[in-house]
C-alpha cells in the first residue's frame, strides 16, 4: 500500500485577532481554498464569505487552487482573511 | 433488464453466466465459490468470506470492487457490485458483462489479470469535474488520492488520519460501528483500517474493462465522496471530541467495562 500523504500542523488566526485555532492532521495536498473553508467553519466565520490564507511567515496570499503543502511549511502561521473588495462611489 | 432477471426470465447475461461455471440456482446463479444475483438493479457477485473475521482489516488495496460485508446474520462475505446502469449494457453487449464478470472473477481471488492497463493519468482526470477529489463537511477537509500505476487504479479518502492510542475502548468500538455499517449499507465503497491508527475509504478499480472505466469512476467518486461526507464528522467527534457524552463513554453495547464487572 502507499503511504498515506503527509499532514502538516498550523496555526490560524483570523484577520481580527478575534480567532486562534491549532489546525493539526492538515492533508499537505488539499487546495489552499479548501483549507480556507474549513478553517472558517471551525471559526464559525460566515459561510457566504470567500476566505483566503495568507502566510504570517512572508505575507504571501495563498493560491486556492494549489495544495497547502506546496505554499507553507508545518508549524508556521498563517492569517484567514475575507476575500472581499471595498466598494466605493 | 435487470428486472427480467428479478422476475426469473432468463436474462442476457444467462449464458455469459454459465460460461463462467455459474448455474441458475434460486434468484440467482451459483458456481463453486461465486453467487451472482441482481438485487435491485445492481448485480452482485458475492463470495464466501468465512476465512475472515473482520471486514476492516486486511481489505484495503485488494484489486477490484471486493469487499466484506456481513450478512443479515452477521456472517462475512466478499461483495462485488455493478452499477444498474453497466448491468443494463448487457442487454445488447452481452461481451461487455462478459468482460465485467470476468473482472469480478479474476479479482475475487486478489488476483488480477497481467493483460490488463491502466487509464492514463489525463483520461481519468478528464472524466472527473473540477475539485471531484476535494471534500469539505464544516470544518473538516479531505482530499482524496488518485492512485494510477501499471497495475493500480484506485481512488482514497482518508477517514481518519490516526486514531490516538490513548481513545478509550468505548470510542474505539463506536467508530467500528459506524465504520462496519457504512462498508455494509453503501455500494462500491470499502472501508478499512491500514495498520493501528489510520481509517482509508476507498473505490479500487484496479482491472476494470475500458469500456466501463469513465462510468466507473464517475459512480465511484461519486459514492465515495457520499460515503466519506457522512463519515468523516461523526468518526472526528468519536476520535477527537472532547464533549462528554454518556452513550459515546458506555460504548454501543451500553455497558462501560465497570458495568460489566458489576454484573458478574
Amino acid at each position: 500500500m502507499t503511504a498515506l500523504p503527509q499532514t502538516l500542523r498550523f496555526t490560524a488566526t483570523d484577520v481580527t485577532g478575534t480567532h486562534t485555532i491549532e489546525a493539526t492532521d492538515v492533508q499537505w495536498d488539499l487546495p489552499a481554498g479548501a483549507v480556507a473553508r474549513s478553517i472558517a467553519s471551525r471559526m464559525a466565520l460566515p459561510d457566504g464569505t470567500p476566505w483566503g490564507l495568507r502566510s504570517d511567515r512572508t505575507s504571501t496570499l495563498l493560491d486556492d487552487d494549489i495544495a497547502i503543502g506546496d505554499q507553507i511549511d508545518s508549524d508556521t502561521e498563517i492569517t484567514i482573511f475575507p476575500r472581499t473588495h471595498l466598494g466605493g462611489c | 433488464m435487470s428486472c427480467l432477471a428479478e422476475r426469473g426470465d432468463a436474462p442476457a447475461w444467462d449464458g455469459v453466466l454459465q460460461g463462467l461455471g455459474l448455474r441458475p440456482d434460486g434468484d440467482g446463479y451459483c458456481g463453486r465459490r461465486i453467487r451472482f444475483r441482481v438485487r435491485s438493479g445492481w448485480g452482485t457477485f458475492e463470495s464466501n468470506g468465512a476465512q475472515r473475521s473482520d471486514a476492516l482489516r486486511g481489505q484495503l488495496g485488494r484489486p477490484g470492487l471486493w469487499k466484506l460485508c456481513a450478512d443479515e446474520r452477521g456472517a462475512l462475505r466478499g461483495v462485488f457490485e455493478l452499477p444498474p446502469s453497466l448491468l443494463a449494457l448487457a442487454e445488447s453487449h452481452a461481451a461487455r458483462f462478459q468482460d465485467l464478470a470476468g473482472w469480478a472473477l479474476a479479482t475475487a481471488g486478489g488476483k488480477l489479470d497481467r493483460s490488463w492497463s491502466p487509464p492514463t493519468r489525463a483520461e481519468v482526470e478528464g472524466w472527473l469535474p473540477d475539485g471531484a477529489l476535494t471534500l469539505q463537511v464544516g470544518a473538516i477537509a479531505r482530499q482524496a488520492a488518485l492512485i494510477l500505476d501499471d497495475d493500480r487504479l484506485m481512488f482514497r479518502f482518508p477517514v481518519v488520519h490516526e486514531i490516538p492510542r490513548s481513545l478509550s475502548a468505548a470510542r474505539r468500538a463506536w467508530l467500528r460501528e459506524l465504520l462496519v455499517d457504512a462498508q455494509n449499507r453503501w455500494r462500491l465503497v470499502r472501508i478499512g483500517m491500514n495498520g493501528s491508527s489510520e481509517v482509508q475509504a476507498q473505490v479500487d478499480l484496479t482491472g476494470a474493462p475500458h469500456h466501463a472505466l469513465e462510468e466507473l469512476v464517475q459512480i465511484g467518486t461519486d459514492a465515495l465522496r457520499f460515503v466519506v461526507a457522512s463519515l468523516v464528522e461523526p468518526a472526528d467527534f468519536l476520535v477527537n471530541g472532547a464533549a462528554g457524552c454518556r452513550a459515546v463513554e458506555l460504548g454501543p453495547t451500553g455497558r462501560s467495562p465497570k458495568n460489566k464487572r458489576r454484573e458478574r
